[in-house]
């Protein structure tokens, strides 16, 4: 979390950069204007920082905001009139409610390949038979109405084509030997202390057996002593290897998410706590 | 680790994120004000992440709802004032009707009127 203005601004520009958003100095100055006015009525930086909330997720919205600018023709709109006024005629109606194509699709940064969430659906409440001619049904590149496109959130599967190049080569040239090089060396590690364990397991028993007044010079207890401190030292490893397992795991997770804010502009497990504080 | 005040509203935050623009409308509506008067405003009364309203003020000024000016101040830098536009009066007329006839009907459901 940061704590200080200086911090949240330099993050802030850092995040907008990462998204791409065009007008970064004129949103710094917007949140600088806001921290010299709640710093005016005596709130703390980091009070201020935290009320602001999560910098990626204002970056994020940022850049959404730049995608989505239109609201042109409000399909809700036109139903509305459909049911309160029937005089008006059918060709009146799809001329006015066919959405106009918003700059992201003309710009054909994104390619949206999930239709059916995007522009297919009518509100719940209108009349359907009214609505088959408005509507063009959820096609392939979403006729997105600009209402729903200029939701906060992209919930549209819209993939990003450079982001999901990059993440194949990446795959391609990293990830297919770093991922297998890095286990393998876990599994490595972990047979260290499966040799411990075995060697204490061995020499306690030959304690036990007394068969150390054959073999070494060394007491009977000694070497109970010896095998009890590399069973330790084994245990101990065993606990270090469960939390490098742990840690692998995490880094599948991270690299999951990865592919998808690549891909599809949010991760793949997201933290929902997270999601929820950032409204 | 979120501070929610006492008398604060804190909301289903699918249902804030729709109507925070209609608020935010109705405040430029009702008078010209700058930025952190509006986060002040809506925060008083509900619970929000205040980052999120600036990302929002800049997709309304984008879609025509709203215009920005600048304004002079003699203590630190010059303060940007939001001013509503015809686009957005129209928008904000339809916005309201909207909530009203959704919370309107939500009423009826909840109380079971008419049943």
């Amino acid at each position: 979390m940061y704590r200080t203005k200086q911090e949240f601004l330099e993050k802030l520009e850092k995040e907008l950069a990462r998204f791409g958003v065009v007008d970064k100095s004129e949103i710094i100055a917007d949140f600088e204007q806001h921290f010299t006015d709640s710093l005016a009525l005596g709130t703390g930086e980091a009070e201020i920082c935290e009320k602001l909330g999560d910098i990626s997720e204002i970056a994020k919205q940022y850049a959404e905001a730049e995608i989505f600018p239109v609201v042109a023709v409000e399909p809700e709109k036109i139903t509305t009139q459909a049911i309160v006024s029937d005089a008006k005629s059918e060709t009146e109606f799809s001329t006015e409610s066919t959405p106009e194509p918003t700059p992201y699709e003309k710009s054909g940064i994104k390619l949206n390949f999930g239709g059916n969430s995007n522009g297919g659906t009518p509100p719940p409440h209108t009349n359907q038979n009214a609505d088959s001619h408005h509507w063009n049904g959820g096609n392939g590149l979403g006729g997105g109405t600009p209402y729903e496109n200029s939701g906060i959130r992209l919930d549209n599967g819209g993939i990003k084509v450079g982001g999901l190049i990059t993440v194949i080569l990446v795959d391609i040239f990293v990830l297919s030997w770093a991922l297998p090089v890095l286990f393998s060396l876990i599994i490595a590690l972990l047979s260290i202390p499966v040799a411990l364990i075995g060697s204490g397991i061995g020499i306690i028993a030959g304690g036990a057996f007394n068969l150390s007044g054959f073999f070494s010079p060394f007491s009977t207890i000694s070497t109970i002593f010896a095998g009890a401190a590399l069973l330790a030292a084994g245990g101990l490893l065993v606990l270090a290897g469960i939390a490098l397992i742990k840690l692998f795991v995490k880094l599948i997770r991270a690299v999951i998410n990865w592919h998808g804010k690549m891909v599809v502009g949010r991760p793949v497990f997201e933290d929902k706590k997270k999601r929820e504080r950032a409204v | 680790m979120s501070i929610i005040k006492k008398g604060v509203c804190a909301i289903n935050p699918q249902l804030k994120r729709g109507t925070l623009e209609l608020c935010v409308l109705a405040l430029v509506c009702r008078g010209d004000c700058y930025g952190y008067e509006l986060v002040n405003r809506i925060s008083a009364s509900m619970h929000i992440t205040e980052g999120t309203i600036y990302p929002l003020l800049k997709r309304l000024k984008d879609n025509g709802s709203i215009s920005s000016y600048i304004v002079e101040s003699q203590e630190g830098p010059p303060r940007k004032y939001y001013q509503i536009t015809d686009i957005g009066k129209e928008e904000k007329e339809r916005q309201e009707k909207e909530w009203r006839d959704f919370s309107d009907s939500v009423e009826k459901l909840i109380s079971g009127e008419g049943e």
